[in-house]
């Protein structure tokens, strides 16, 4: 605190608002004892202090008073005792009710004939038929079909992979089978009708198609496997099966027909080559073996040697030496594997083949024929 | 609060509340509907007011309806309130004291209010601050322009003692 001539004001109002400490009030009065010539200024603020009127004051304050309403009165006992019953009040209250009735026995009646006014509920009315009422949740039953759906998918998934499995293991077996020198059986009228591939019938339009896609391929077939040549035929036999094919194909012929204008020196000749390369015949049977249902009751014993031949395609723009027929050593399950719709085919057919019922009889009928 | 409570706090304090707005509106009735209107106002709060800060309360409330009966009514006048509040609630008294008055129905509402609180009842900054919704930097300023306001009327030449 450094009171001076400056700012002695401020602190001589604040002595007298009384805001200053005692030591800061001595630190005044010795500044005022330094200061004679200010102490009147001093004495002045001073002199501006209101002194409470004790005289001021209110005569009477009873209308200030209050008095807190009770609990219970003659003016609403009614409601509490309806309170009472109704056992809306706290203990407190209630003892203080009980108090009010026993002081009070005016009241005493009206307070039991409004305990007599509350109903007691009656038990013996029961509803007839609760059954009828119950109710089973239906979310017990959606967990049992998901069960089963996620089962009936499992089980068709495993039928699927099963079926699979088995078509891959047939073919295994028919090809272990098929080199094993097992002789593909000749084509007959039912396999040609149905347009299956043979080596005689360049016409079949199933052939045509293959030996077309595979022409691309023609080349690098014969680069992949140089021992493999086209058989030259003779140039008689090669004149009169041109001839002959050309017609037929113009005609438009049966095949079956086709299959009998074939000349079977021809035929002999387009296997001899053939018959010295083993791994060809292998494959070739194997094609024979899978393309198509074979008759034994129509086979012709020279055309049975045909199980030997390669793939065929006729050529219409070659030459005539011969060369409209280009005969490949690809097999027919190499052609269907390279093609996605032959291989759907395929498929369909294995599915039918594999039909277990169907499978049954076959089985049964290969018992009776053994 | 209880009801006790309550009524020791109308014991306690209606006298320094009646003083307080007395001294302001000069009028014992409006005076006497001012403190009527505070108690009444606290004994509905009753159970959100405290009984050491019942005193605090009612002086809040008191000088705020105060203020608004001045400003609705704007019936006080300085010479009329004057000679009245000097009739009804005086009794001849020192020379000082009269002068001082005078002086004090000179203030504004606002500063007479912070003199009477100050003086009469000893609250402090602070505590003047709260009730009359000022800053304690605001009451100080209008405190001391008060007294120094009282102090110049005192020295004036026809009122030196």
């Amino acid at each position: 605190m450094n009171i001076n001539r400056n700012n002695y004001e401020e602190y001589f109002l604040l002595y007298a608002d009384n805001e200053l400490t005692p030591t800061e009030k001595k630190v005044v009065e010795i500044f005022l004892q330094e200061n004679v010539d200010l102490k009147e200024e001093f004495l002045m603020i001073q002199m501006t202090v209101n002194s409470p009127e004790k005289e001021m004051k209110l005569s009477d304050k009873s209308f200030l008073l209050k008095k807190e309403p009770a609990f219970i009165s003659e003016n609403n006992y009614e409601e509490i005792f309806v309170l009472y019953y109704d056992n809306e009040l706290s203990e407190e209250q209630k003892k203080q009710t009980e108090k009010f009735v026993t002081e009070t026995p005016k009241f005493e009646s009206e307070f039991e004939l409004i305990g007599k006014a509350k109903l007691e509920s009656d038990n013996s009315v029961v509803y007839p038929n609760k059954k009828e009422l119950y109710r089973k949740e239906k979310s017990g039953k959606v967990i049992p079909l998901v069960l089963w759906r996620s089962l009936a998918a499992a089980v068709f998934v495993g039928f699927g992979l099963w079926i699979t499995v088995f078509y891959f293991n047939k073919n295994d077996v028919h090809q272990l089978a098929t080199s094993l020198n097992q002789p593909a059986k000749p084509v007959t009228k039912e396999a040609i009708k149905g347009n299956k591939i043979t080596a005689e019938n360049p016409e079949n339009t199933d052939a045509s198609i293959i030996a077309s896609t595979e022409h691309k391929e023609q080349e690098n077939i014969k680069e992949d496997k140089p021992e493999i040549k086209t058989p030259v035929l003779p140039e008689e036999t090669i004149k009169k099966e041109s001839i002959a094919k050309t017609e037929e194909k113009i005609k438009d012929e049966p095949a079956v027909e086709k299959i009998k204008t074939v000349n079977p020196q021809i035929e002999l000749a387009m296997n001899e080559p053939v018959k010295e390369l083993p791994e060809p015949i292998e494959r070739t049977g194997n094609s024979l073996q899978n393309n198509a249902a074979v008759n034994d009751n129509q086979i012709d014993p020279d055309i049975s040697k045909a199980n030997y031949a390669h793939t065929a395609s006729y050529i219409s723009d070659a030459d005539q030496n011969n060369d409209n027929y280009v005969f490949y050593d690809v097999s027919t399950e190499e052609f269907r594997k390279s093609k996605v719709g032959g291989f759907l085919k395929k498929v369909k057919r294995i599915v039918e083949r594999t039909n277990p019922i169907a499978r049954l009889l076959g089985d049964e009928e290969q018992i009776a024929a053994k | 609060m209880t009801e006790k409570e309550f009524n020791d706090c109308v014991n306690l304090y209606a006298d320094n509340v009646y003083r307080f707005i007395l001294k302001n509106l000069r009028h014992e009735d409006d005076a006497k509907d001012v403190v009527q209107a505070a108690f009444e106002k606290m004994w509905i709060n009753r159970d959100k007011v405290e009984t050491e800060r019942s005193k605090s309360y009612l002086f809040t409330v008191a000088y705020h309806q105060m203020i608004d009966l001045i400003r609705k009514n704007k019936r006080v006048t300085l010479e009329e309130d004057f000679s009245s509040s000097t009739k009804t609630t005086r009794e001849p008294q020192h020379q000082l004291k009269k002068i001082l008055n005078e002086a004090l129905y000179r203030l504004s509402e606002t500063q007479r209010s912070l003199v009477l609180l100050k003086d009469y009842e000893g609250y402090s900054y602070e505590e003047i601050a709260v009730i009359t919704s000022l800053s304690v930097s605001q009451v100080k300023v209008y405190l001391h322009r008060a007294r120094i306001q009282l102090k110049t009327y005192l020295v004036k030449p026809e009122n030196v003692l």
